[in-house]
């Protein structure tokens, strides 16, 4: 059984999806917040495999708080739940280390299938956040040691992402597998939550 | 002083020097990274590559004269930074080492190989000259420069000369020093010479040294350094440092190590609290107070390295130190005293705190175990509980002993050195939240269910609630013996005839939880709620303060009275703190709202937020100490030592952008819009004006705050006079956006507040004139009447005046809108979308409950589908009203994602070719949303009249305006295929998408052939924008 906990303030929501996930006898809840102050102290106690993590929180939003909380619980995944297809929130949770998002909107059994899509395959990439991707790495930026700018095959996808293509559409044209497609994006993914946290801790390279 | 600093963010890199300019910016030079200027929260960096002053990256001295001029010297290069930006002053004249005179027009500056450097300011232009060194010494020479110029050179023991006029004499012997030998020279902050020799410290007064040496004690000892600080002189002899003032040695650092006298350091420095600074490769940093107490700071104890260049003390008494190879750091004194992990915590999460007769700090966590702190040593007990037992609530009775209440480990008590269970958890089931012990040796204790009394081995319960909201939250005893109880649904209850009587406190609804309660000694209550703010009970009556009385936030959990009646408070924005004065003023209405000084982790504070739910979680010690369970540690003040900084911060207005391209300063790091205006930059002109030419502009400005108590703190406010009345609260925020004001003349004010909520008078302001088109202009108007007057044709009159109008209209129409529609997005996506999410997932899972009457399944359904589809719309209106959106890259992404989710799930493939990068183009909401309109349409029509299988969708740019292909291979329109539009359903389509593109300037192409398809291409202009 795969044990997950919740972030998400509207409390009849999170009773119900609760419900909905633990009916399904694959899923145990070890832990439900309603905002991300107490989900911050209290999280890493509780290293859940999947955090729910609702977008709109009180003071401190959930991409605040997967920021805070990624680094120390790399054992635990964190999926966006949202109610609006906001892709500039979208992106910002994944480059803080989401790895995908739901919405809240699908049915109960769409978010199932949402969940485990996300769990098996990573999250994936659409173009509108392909081309916010596409714009993050433009930024100048000076590497210290760490390589993590894109390679050029990554960039060859991410790119083609950007254009609007489908993953059958890329795989034609670059001649390689959507299987292999989903490991770039998830490499981009990852080399994305490098920069930003390097970014974070940069920001005096403003100039 | 404790260390609180950290490093700032910067690279490693070798910092050279550190300075402070008289508004407030701290500068600091690099090796590396060019000069960097620092105003709390952000650093800028200057360098060769944005500043042609530079000539190279590194930066050597910095040193700021008596006008407040920053000098910066980078290989013999001498630039100035004024508030009127960078000057080269003077070039290969050689390595300053550093400025020993200075006043309005002349410095002397020494340089690395001995020699003086003179400049004089004639006109406008520094005249530089050289002046040999006195004579090549190997043995390290002192020099210094006194008030009225002249330099001072001690060569040897037995040699001082002096400088003046352009030469050099010697004074052999130095009248007043005839047999003593000159071991020290130095000059203090008013610009007198001292020297101290093997018996005597020395004062250059009326041409002659005159002894200065306090009579009796300690006899003659060799003065071998002379330190000048704010107020008095260090004055060092060999394992002896004493501080001199007013003719009297006042202190002295006791047991001088006489290893300091002999080691090397890289500085001797004093600070602007008289306190002196020294540093040392080995050993680190070493602090001696005013008070002579000293302190070590080293790379064990914070530092990152003990390779310091050199310390700066600034204004506020914070003091900034550079490290070789290591940034830049900030120690500022530290106002909260912590313990934690750190401090041999063995939980990391804390529950609850008192604090005993004996000074003992015990701390509840959420393990099963309990901390004693005490004299800097933190004991761990593991209390004899169930393994699954955890989050333990400690408190302290009237008889000094210590209870323990904990989950499922019921209630303990320490005595000779460990817990013993006092009731077991059979006996008082469910997780223990608070306990408070009453005068008549009672315990109270409320656990999530219920309340309960404790007597000797007693437990009896007294309060069950009615309903889940009934449940306890705070208990109190106030200074009569009276028993309060506060609980979930915000309700306050007084304990009287065996029973607890409710009391309902105004807008009962708004409050949330009534959790934490502070008796005063007046008989009132103070008292903190989950989302009301404050809440006061005195004589049955009520008083509120929230957010909208200047609290920082309405989540209150802990609230403490300190000695003075002023109020300490946990909330959702860290430690807030009310003054009493402040609290009366507010009580007698002459205030509104009452000043809230703020502390957080720069004051000391590991985390912000408080310990909720258990209780006690705040304490006043017998010393009036105040005591706080945060999240991850106690957190502890003293009151009486945390005086509010009185002095707002400076406020910069740094920066213009129009269209995202920078506009004003004009030059490289000038600023001109400063409040309040230091004395020494009077000649700014008060507000400078930048003038823009006409069309549409989106104005950013970027302003900041320098105050390094607690930059961050900080809060601002702006307002574009001409443009609104109100002030924008803007929080930590530092940037004011406007969108393309329309031609007029504004200026904008913002002002800043510090932690302690002293907010700055006047405010920073920055003038802007944005210049009409010629039709917007009075004498074009005027013109066009003149035109109407004298020809005839009244009619052309009305038209171009109804145009002008109109246009006038929209554009004002639209900027009112603008400001609205980001209101409303946020209000549709936050309510509406939130409560329609909740509909659809309750009616989804109604359908599959069991006990669900099947005719009701069908309905359920449709409401489940209807509010999903709402939200489905929701989603799209939020997009095309939220201003956020209103660039053409933000339209480009929205319509690939829609055209893939439309056709997703239907027999049409579809394709799409976006380009990979677009310019910056702001688009009008009429335009995005129209551009949408006729897109879905074009979309619609593939998919339901087409009969494609594959449709092509290209955006392009293209000349000079922006495109969308919508290709499909269908069966082509009904007038191709048989010759009439009319009464096909697609037709209308058509006509309205010809109609919306006509409405926004743009145009419509539409190419069918019978049976391959349609082509259907919009296209918009795309006016030139910024760059």
């Amino acid at each position: 059984m795969t044990t997950f906990s919740i972030v998400e303030d509207d409390s009849t929501l999170r009773g119900n999806i609760v419900d909905y996930l633990e009916s399904t006898k694959m899923f145990r809840c070890l832990s439900g917040y309603s905002s991300a102050e107490e989900a911050v102290r209290r999280l890493p106690g509780d290293s859940p495999q999947i955090v729910l993590m609702d977008i709109n929180l009180g003071e401190m939003d959930g991409i605040e708080c997967v920021r805070q909380l990624k680094l120390g619980m790399a054992g635990s995944q964190f999926v966006m739940l949202t109610v609006f297809e906001d892709s500039e929130k979208i992106f910002n949770a994944l480059a803080a280390g989401a790895s995908g998002y739901l919405l809240k909107r699908q049915p109960p059994v769409k978010l199932l299938e949402a969940l485990q899509d996300v769990l098996v395959g990573g999250a994936p990439m659409s173009a509108s956040i392909a081309r916010q991707v596409v714009n993050s790495f433009q930024g100048k930026f000076v590497t210290h040691g760490e390589d993590y700018n894109l390679s050029s095959r990554e960039n060859e996808v991410l790119d083609c992402l950007a254009k609007g293509y489908i993953y059958k559409q890329i795989a034609q044209q670059l001649g390689i597998s959507v299987d292999t497609i989903r490991t770039y994006i998830r490499r981009i993914y990852e080399k994305l939550q490098v920069k930003s946290r390097t970014e974070a801790v940069a920001k005096y390279m403003k100039q | 002083m404790k260390m609180w600093g950290t490093n700032e963010g910067l690279p490693v890199n070798s910092i050279t020097d550190i300075a402070q300019t008289p508004e407030g910016y701290i500068w600091a030079g690099t090796l590396l990274s060019g000069l960097l200027r620092f105003d709390g929260e952000r650093f800028v960096a200057y360098h060769y590559r944005n500043t042609p002053e530079f000539p190279l990256i590194g930066l050597q001295r910095l040193q700021v004269d008596r006008t407040g001029t920053l000098w910066i010297s980078s290989f013999g290069r001498l630039v100035t930074w004024t508030p009127n930006g960078f000057k080269i002053v003077a070039d290969n004249v050689g390595r300053v080492e550093s400025l020993l005179y200075s006043k309005e027009g002349a410095v002397i500056f020494s340089l690395d190989d001995g020699r003086l450097l003179e400049g004089r300011l004639a006109g406008d232009k520094w005249q530089w000259k050289h002046y040999p060194v006195f004579q090549e010494t190997t043995a390290p020479a002192q020099i210094c420069g006194d008030r009225s110029g002249r330099i001072w050179y001690l060569r040897s023991p037995a040699q001082l000369a002096v400088w003046e006029a352009g030469g050099w004499r010697t004074l052999e012997p130095a009248p007043g020093l005839e047999g003593q030998k000159i071991l020290s020279l130095a000059s203090d902050r008013e610009g007198d010479v001292w020297v101290g020799t093997d018996r005597a410290l020395m004062k250059w007064t009326n041409d002659r040294f005159a002894d200065m040496t306090p009579a009796g004690e300690g006899g003659a000892a060799p003065m071998i350094r002379i330190m000048p600080t704010a107020g008095g002189l260090w004055v060092e002899s060999p394992g002896l440092l004493r501080r001199f003032e007013d003719g009297k040695w006042t202190r002295e650092s006791r047991d001088w190590p006489a290893m300091y006298s002999e080691k090397s350091f890289r500085f001797r420095r004093g600070d602007n609290n008289g306190g002196l600074w020294m540093a040392n490769d080995e050993l680190g940093l070493i602090h001696v107070l005013q008070d002579g107490s000293r302190k070590l700071i080293a790379s064990g104890n914070g530092l990152p390295s003990n390779a310091i260049r050199d310390i700066y003390p600034d204004r506020e008494g914070n003091i900034w130190i550079g490290f070789v190879r290591g940034g830049l750091m900030q120690l500022r004194q530290r106002l909260f005293r912590v313990i934690g992990r750190n401090e041999g915590l063995s939980e990391p999460l804390v529950n609850s705190v008192c604090v005993d007769a004996e000074g003992s700090v015990w701390i509840g966590t959420a393990g099963r175990t309990v901390s004693q702190f005490k004299d800097g040593v933190c004991k761990n007990y593991s209390l004899p509980v169930p393994e699954n037992a955890n989050d333990t609530v400690v408190t302290v009775d009237s008889m000094n002993r210590v209870w323990v209440g904990c989950n499922g480990g019921g209630l303990l008590r320490f005595s000779d050195g460990q817990f013993r269970t006092v009731i077991g958890p059979d006996k008082l089931p469910g997780p223990v939240r608070l306990l408070q012990p009453s005068r008549d040796g009672r315990l109270w204790v409320g656990t999530l269910n219920s309340i309960w009394i404790v007597e000797g081995h007693e437990i009896r319960e007294v309060y069950v609630p009615k309903n889940f909201n009934g449940r306890p939250a705070a208990l109190a005893e106030s200074s009569d013996g009276t028993i309060w109880a506060g609980t979930f649904d915000g309700m306050l209850h007084r304990w009287s005839d065996e029973k607890f009587v409710p009391i309902e406190p105004p807008d009962l609804a708004s409050l949330g939880r009534l959790w934490a309660i502070c008796p005063v000694s007046d008989g009132s209550l103070w008292m903190g709620t989950y989302a009301g703010g404050l809440l006061r009970w005195r004589d049955g009556k009520f008083l509120r303060l929230t957010t909208a009385n200047g609290l920082r936030s309405d989540f209150v959990v802990a609230v403490q009275v300190d000695e003075t009646g002023g109020l300490w408070l946990v909330t959702g924005a860290g430690v807030e703190r009310i003054h009493a004065r402040d609290l009366q003023r507010f009580e007698q209405g002459e205030i509104s709202t009452v000043p809230v000084s703020r502390y957080g982790r720069s004051d000391g504070l590991s985390d912000i937020g408080g310990s909720v739910e258990f209780q006690p979680n705040s304490w006043r010690g017998g010393d009036g100490r105040l005591w706080f369970a945060m999240g991850n540690s106690v957190a502890s003040v003293r009151p009486a030592a945390v005086r509010p900084n009185r002095v707002p911060p400076v406020v910069v207005i740094e920066e213009l952008l129009a269209n995202q391209v920078r506009i004003w300063p004009g030059k490289s790091a000038r600023i001109g819009a400063v409040s309040p205006l230091p004395s020494r930059l009077k000649d700014l002109q008060l507000v400078p004006t930048v003038t823009i030419g006409p069309g549409q502009h989106d104005l950013e400005f970027y302003f900041t705050g320098l105050n390094f108590r607690a930059p961050r703190l900080q809060r601002f406010k702006y307002r574009l006079e001409g443009y609104e009345d109100q002030w924008h609260e803007a929080g930590d925020i530092r940037t004011a956006r406007y969108h393309s004001p329309p031609p007029g003349s504004y200026v904008l004010h913002v002002k800043a507040a510090n932690s302690d909520d002293r907010w700055t008078d006047v405010g920073a302001k920055l003038g802007v004139v944005i210049l009409p088109f010629f039709y917007e202009t009075v004498w074009f108007r005027a013109l066009v009447a003149l035109v109407a007057v004298t020809v005839p044709a009244g009619l052309v009159w009305f038209s171009v005046r109804r145009r002008m109008r109109r246009r006038l209209d929209v554009v004002a129409r639209q900027r009112e809108m603008e400001r609205d529609r980001a209101r409303i997005a946020k209000d549709m996506h936050d309510e509406i979308g939130s409560k329609l999410t909740r509909i659809s997932y309750i009616s989804e899972l109604a359908m599959q409950s069991k006990t669900m009457d099947g005719r009701l399944g069908p309905q359920i359904g449709t409401i489940a589908e209807t509010s999903r589809d709402l939200l489905k719309s929701l989603d799209e209106i939020v997009w095309a009203v939220n201003p956020r959106n209103d660039t053409l890259e933000h339209l480009v992404a929205y319509l690939g994602q829609y055209a893939i989710d439309y056709l997703h799930n239907t027999r049409v493939e579809c394709s799409l070719e976006l380009p990979s990068r677009l310019p910056h183009h702001m688009l009008s909401s009429e335009a995005r949303h129209n551009l949408f309109l006729a897109f879905e349409e074009c979309l619609a029509n593939v998919l339901k009249h087409a009969r494609a299988r594959h449709v092509r969708i290209e955006m392009r740019l293209a000349n000079g305006g922006f495109e969308i292909t919508v290709e499909d291979d269908g069966r082509g329109l009904p007038a191709a295929r048989e010759g009439k539009p009319e009464g096909d359903p697609g037709a209308d389509g058509l006509r309205n998408i010809r109609q919306r593109l006509a409405d926004i300037g743009g145009g419509c192409e539409i190419d069918s052939l019978s049976g391959s398809g349609t082509m259907v291409r919009l296209r918009i202009p795309l006016k030139p924008s910024g760059k």
